[in-house]
């Protein structure tokens, strides 16, 4: 059994001097600041995906859904964000899980036909694994059957390295 | 003759390490560089990628920037336990770092052959971190190759200007 021991406890009340003399400056501005790099994320997120979809076609409906939330909102004891919400993704974006980490499609792993058409036309053959394709695959009676898998995007990881480097250059700033 | 640049050189220095250590510590595990060629290639397997790459300038007025990329590792499995300890065994194997090689290539016809490599440096992990990888539908329900992912992920720099 590990015993733990309580070295110290600091009382709510003297919870702000305490970040204070951590950071050396006004904890309202680092919660100011800490928001302003999670909104440049958001921000970057959106643009990540939409650079980076492969199917053409307007703004991707992914990055559209992916929403920034003051959980916790700067100048109270605490500031918390959020980016991107699980619950408006599985109604908005339900695919979002398969763009970020890739994998089988539902489809694919059952070796289920899809209905539809590019643009009207059957898929071709030829075409079919070689991730030439850029159309979207929208109405029509013709029917896929996706084998390849889908290859991960992980914009999830790319917008968690900016925030961190974000993270990084805020706190240098503070010591 | 031709080399590969960084990014490359990076990707294959990763993909060398590990399947050199690999090798070493345990049996018939695979190691890829596509995400597609781990679906053709039989269980466990492991495919390493490159991600998004920063370019941080180191002062003001200069030039020269610190190259920051993402290392991205999925881990293929063929049960839970074997998932968990791949994914311990890569992160205790990587958290030191590894040597960086830069490749040199010689083209015959068609075919580009690794024909020579030398370490310039080290590769350094800055940050690495795990999450499984879960199928929003039942594990019995989804293919093999879905049911046992995981997700390494790390910061990786050599440390040094370019």
């Amino acid at each position: 059994m590990i015993n733990i021991q309580i070295q110290s406890l600091t009382s709510l009340a003297d919870l702000n001097k305490s970040i204070d003399d951590t950071f050396e400056h006004d904890w309202l501005t680092f919660q100011e600041q800490f928001r302003e790099a999670g909104l440049r994320t958001w921000i970057y997120i959106k643009e990540y995906i939409n650079e980076h979809k492969t199917r053409t076609g307007g703004v991707s409906n992914l990055a559209e859904s992916i929403t920034f939330e003051d959980i916790a909102p700067a100048g109270t004891a605490s500031v918390e964000i959020g980016i991107g919400n699980i619950n408006i993704l599985n109604q908005q974006a339900v695919y979002w899980h398969l763009i970020n980490y890739g994998g089988l499609s539902l489809p694919a792993q059952v070796g289920m036909g899809v209905p539809g058409s590019f643009n009207g036309n059957a898929p071709d053959p030829s075409k079919s694994g070689t991730r030439g394709g850029t159309e979207r695959w929208g109405q029509g009676n013709f029917m896929m059957f996706p084998k390849s898998p889908i290859e991960p995007m992980n914009y999830i990881e790319a917008a968690e390295m900016f925030l961190v480097q974000q993270m990084d250059t805020l706190l240098t700033s503070f010591k | 003759m031709a080399t590969y640049r960084n990014s490359r050189n990076l990707e294959a220095s990763m993909l060398d390490f590990l399947t050199d250590e690999l090798d070493s510590s345990w049996n018939d595990v695979s190691v890829v560089k596509t995400f597609k060629r781990a679906y053709d290639t039989e269980l466990p397997v492991i495919c390493v990628r490159i991600g998004r790459t920063s370019y941080s300038r180191v002062e003001i007025g200069g030039t020269n920037y610190l190259r920051e990329a993402l290392l991205l590792i999925d881990i293929f499995c063929t049960s839970d336990g074997q998932r968990l300890d791949l994914k311990d065994w890569i992160i205790a194997t990587l958290k030191d770092g590894l040597p960086y090689y830069e490749y040199t290539t010689t083209r015959s016809g068609r075919t580009t052959t690794v024909t020579d490599k030398t370490q310039n440096g080290r590769i350094i992990i800055k940050s690495i971190e795990d999450s499984p990888i879960n199928a929003d539908i039942g594990r019995d329900k989804v293919d093999n190759y879905e049911k046992f992912r995981h997700l390494v992920t790390a910061t990786i720099s050599l440390g040094r200007v370019e």
